[in-house]
């Protein structure tokens, strides 16, 4: 806001407050008994409050000269109107600076704690206005010393019962000037009937328990809020001053004294204001609590029940303890009839061990979390697959249960197997011709003595081209894995070194056939997971062990190693075999590369093996590196890093 | 004169195979389906068994070899996987073959040294 725009608002803040505080103030000091100036009612100090907390400190002035003006219309002398002003000015700055920093402002009657802080306040910053004032009227000649702790009294519970009335009235009505009462209306009806009824009956004398008011007074507490309940006390406030000055009611009944009348009739305001704003204040901090829990379990509920993936929870026996309402899109079977099932019952046989184990272990972990896809049948019968994420949440106060989050994914695997499916028929289709080519060519070349030796050569190179075509359909092969490992492979945590313990039992016969010693080093009987897709990495090591068994003369040895280095499971293949040219090793992860000294070796060979491995790890987020010393016959190592995504 | 048992539908695989024995004089039998070559296994009970994963009939070449496994008398029996479908070598390793080639990436050569080296060698009682 401009400079401009925000001293036109403080002035006319200021104008508005220093009139009301006057008028206030002039009409209070009516009621002063004992001295003229020492009024024991003194709504004022809550003007003042009020005047603080919602304008802020710039508008001393307006109270300063507020009081000034009408303690010199009350025919104060001038010195001590300066003097009583200031006192008054000061008790307004600290109620509201108090109220500020304490009770949260122009929220201090919305929270108990709240109100019970400007209570404090209220208590605390008309002995200032008192102190100053009485000695300031003391000084002045206008009050006798020997009364000092009367007048003080006097003056000081008149302002406290002010603030502790006015204030709340102000600042709740500032801050919410709507009325929401249009549906309330007959109940609104019955109170004010009521309260009017409680009014009469005590004021006129017929009951003079002032304590009925109370009744009435929290029937509005509990139901109308702060504002009203603020507003119900002021009104009996109004009320009470205009029959006890006027000799009616139970507080000038009682007292023979006017100030002590009055005294009695502050004390009575100031209590059941205290109490009965606490109760306003505590109702509606509960009524907002019940509604944030109703709103975000609603909303809890809703994102759980729309999603289309389905959440269960069950116990560590698989007990089924609550299933979304998705449950019904996926599997068949409504909530209520999932519930309470045992889960074991619906999964597929074939599947039943690798879920009781992958069970097991995410229940020995509390959050311990696995991904598995596995077969349930459906309420038809039928078995769909799903994608399952499990969570041990048993230890979480709000869950307490085994969280399975799934999807079905029935789609993604028969399109899967379809894939595989077709690419197996197609190359055993494609293969069966081609190898029964090849068996007869060489059955021919082989036996038939009298061949002719240039039908020997067209016959050769017939037998050329269809090894051609058999590598050709080695190629597609792999081309085809890659891509299908690229689009659809869905990576898991998998503890790799599993998958490597297998993969050197399955190469050691080859090994032996070769003469090639096979050896392991991994380290620990478990590796941390990493996130790969299982059947892929399978094939990776199988390409880079097979190779390094394939090209190392017989006596050598192949050593295959896991460890975890730093953040990373690091598996290394080294082998003493033919190594890698220096000058053609930058070519080792590129498409169709085969190094000289292995062609001559081995003819066969598509030189995509290591191209794919190299796409798989990086798509996992790994690096794979090799080295091979300048030196012939000095071997080749292979280095495959991939980053850890859990620990054990 | 080492036995072995075939079990391999495609006609044309068959003739080779019985020309390529005939040379190495190896006494050859033939079957075309799985059930027919698990007879065939027990009457013989040959030196090594060649088996092709893709088979007509009911059974296929896995269920042969995990059929083997409930015969105690023919666990000895070496079985060799010939076949051109290449993706299911682990799995047919894992259940007891003891070697698996790829027929169109294998020279008669190959697999003739193969046989003769996984053959199991007779006692003389």
């Amino acid at each position: 806001m401009p400079e401009q725009e925000k001293s036109t608002k403080l002035f006319i803040q200021s104008t508005l407050t220093f009139l009301v505080y006057f008028l206030v103030a002039k009409l209070s000091l009516g009621f002063a008994v004992i001295n003229s100036l020492t009024s024991p009612v003194w709504p004022p100090t809550g003007i003042a409050f009020a005047a603080f907390v919602l304008f802020g400190p710039r508008i001393w002035p307006a109270i300063y000269f507020g009081s000034v003006l009408a303690n010199i219309t009350s025919g104060s002398p001038v010195l001590a109107a300066i003097i009583i002003g200031a006192g008054n000015t000061l008790e307004g700055a600290a109620g509201g600076y108090l109220m500020n920093r304490f009770a949260g402002g122009i929220h201090a009657f919305d929270r108990a704690k709240t109100v019970f802080y400007t209570i404090i306040a209220a208590i605390f910053a008309p002995m200032i206005s008192a102190t100053v004032g009485v000695t300031a009227i003391s000084l002045t000649g206008l009050s006798p010393w020997a009364a000092y702790l009367h007048t003080w009294s006097t003056w000081w519970l008149g302002n406290v019962t002010g603030a502790i009335v006015i204030t709340p009235l102000i600042i709740l009505w500032f801050d919410h000037t709507r009325v929401h009462l249009r549906e309330r209306w007959p109940e609104l009806l019955v109170v004010v009937a009521l309260f009017a009824f409680v009014v009469y009956v005590v004021f006129s004398g017929l009951l003079p328990f002032p304590y009925l008011l109370m009744a009435a007074l929290l029937w509005v507490a509990f139901r109308f809020g702060p504002r009203d309940t603020a507003t119900a006390v002021f009104l009996i406030g109004i009320i009470g001053v205009w029959a006890t000055s006027r000799g009616y009611g139970p507080f000038y009944l009682r007292y023979t004294g006017k100030n002590e009348a009055f005294l009695f009739l502050q004390l009575f305001l100031a209590i059941v204001s205290i109490a009965k704003l606490t109760v306003a204040a505590l109702v509606g901090e509960i009524t907002t609590a019940q509604n944030t829990i109703e709103q975000r379990e609603k909303r809890f509920r809703s994102l759980i029940e729309k999603s289309r993936d389905a959440v269960l929870l069950m116990d560590p026996m698989a007990n089924i303890l609550y299933a979304s309402s998705s449950t019904k899109q996926i599997l068949g079977y409504s909530p209520a009839e999932f519930e309470g099932m045992s889960g074991l019952s619906v999964i597929h046989p074939d599947d039943l061990d690798r879920t009781v184990l992958a069970l097991s272990d995410v229940s020995a972990e509390d959050r311990k979390s696995k991904h598995i896809e596995l077969r349930i049948r459906m309420k038809n019968g039928k078995f769909a697959w799903i994608g399952a994420t499990l969570t041990n949440l048993l230890r979480d106060p709000n869950v307490g249960a085994i969280v399975l989050n799934y999807r079905d994914v029935t789609e993604r695997k028969n399109l899967e197997t379809a894939k595989d499916d077709f690419m197996m028929i197609s190359a055993h289709q494609l293969r069966s011709p081609l190898s029964a080519m090849r068996w007869n060519m060489e059955l021919l070349l082989m036996t038939a003595k009298d061949i002719p030796a240039k039908v020997k050569t067209k016959l050769r190179l017939i037998y050329d081209y269809n090894q051609k075509m058999i590598d050709l359909v080695n190629e597609l092969l792999d081309i085809s894995r890659i891509i299908q490992g690229k689009i659809s492979s869905e990576p898991e945590l998998t503890d790799i070194s599993a998958l490597i313990r297998k993969e050197i039992e399955i190469e050691t016969p080859f090994a032996r056939e070769q003469k090639v010693t096979l050896k392991s080093n991994i380290r620990g009987y478990s590796m941390p997971d990493v996130s790969v897709d299982p059947k892929r990495f399978l094939w990776v090591i199988q390409n880079l062990l097979s190779n390094a068994i394939k090209y190392t003369p017989s006596g050598g040895t192949v050593t295959v190693s896991v460890a975890v280095v730093g953040r990373e499971v690091c598996v290394t293949i080294t082998d003493t075999g033919i190594g890698i040219p220096v000058e053609e090793q930058q070519f080792v992860f590129t498409k169709f590369f085969r190094a000289s000294n292995a062609v001559a070796v081995h003819a066969e060979g598509t030189g995509l093996g290591l191209y794919a491995a190299k796409e798989y790890i990086e798509h996992w987020g790994g690096t794979i590196t090799m080295e091979s010393p300048a030196a012939r016959g000095k071997g080749t190592k292979f280095t495959i890093s991939i980053p850890i995504k859990k620990r054990r | 004169m080492r036995t072995i048992v075939i079990i391999e539908d495609d006609t044309n695989a068959q003739e080779v195979y019985q020309q390529i024995f005939a040379q190495n004089g190896i006494r050859a039998f033939f079957a075309s389906t799985g059930q027919l070559g698990i007879q065939l296994v027990q009457s013989e009970m040959p030196d090594l068994i060649v088996l092709d994963l893709v088979l007509a009939g009911a059974m296929n070449g896995m269920d042969v070899l995990k059929a083997l496994k409930h015969y105690p008398a023919l666990q000895a029996i070496p079985v060799l996987v010939v076949t051109n479908l290449q993706s299911e070598k682990n799995k047919a390793i894992e259940q007891g073959a003891v070697d698996v080639l790829v027929k169109a990436s294998t020279s008669i050569d190959e697999l003739v040294g193969h046989i003769k080296k996984h053959a199991r060698t007779r006692k003389v009682n």
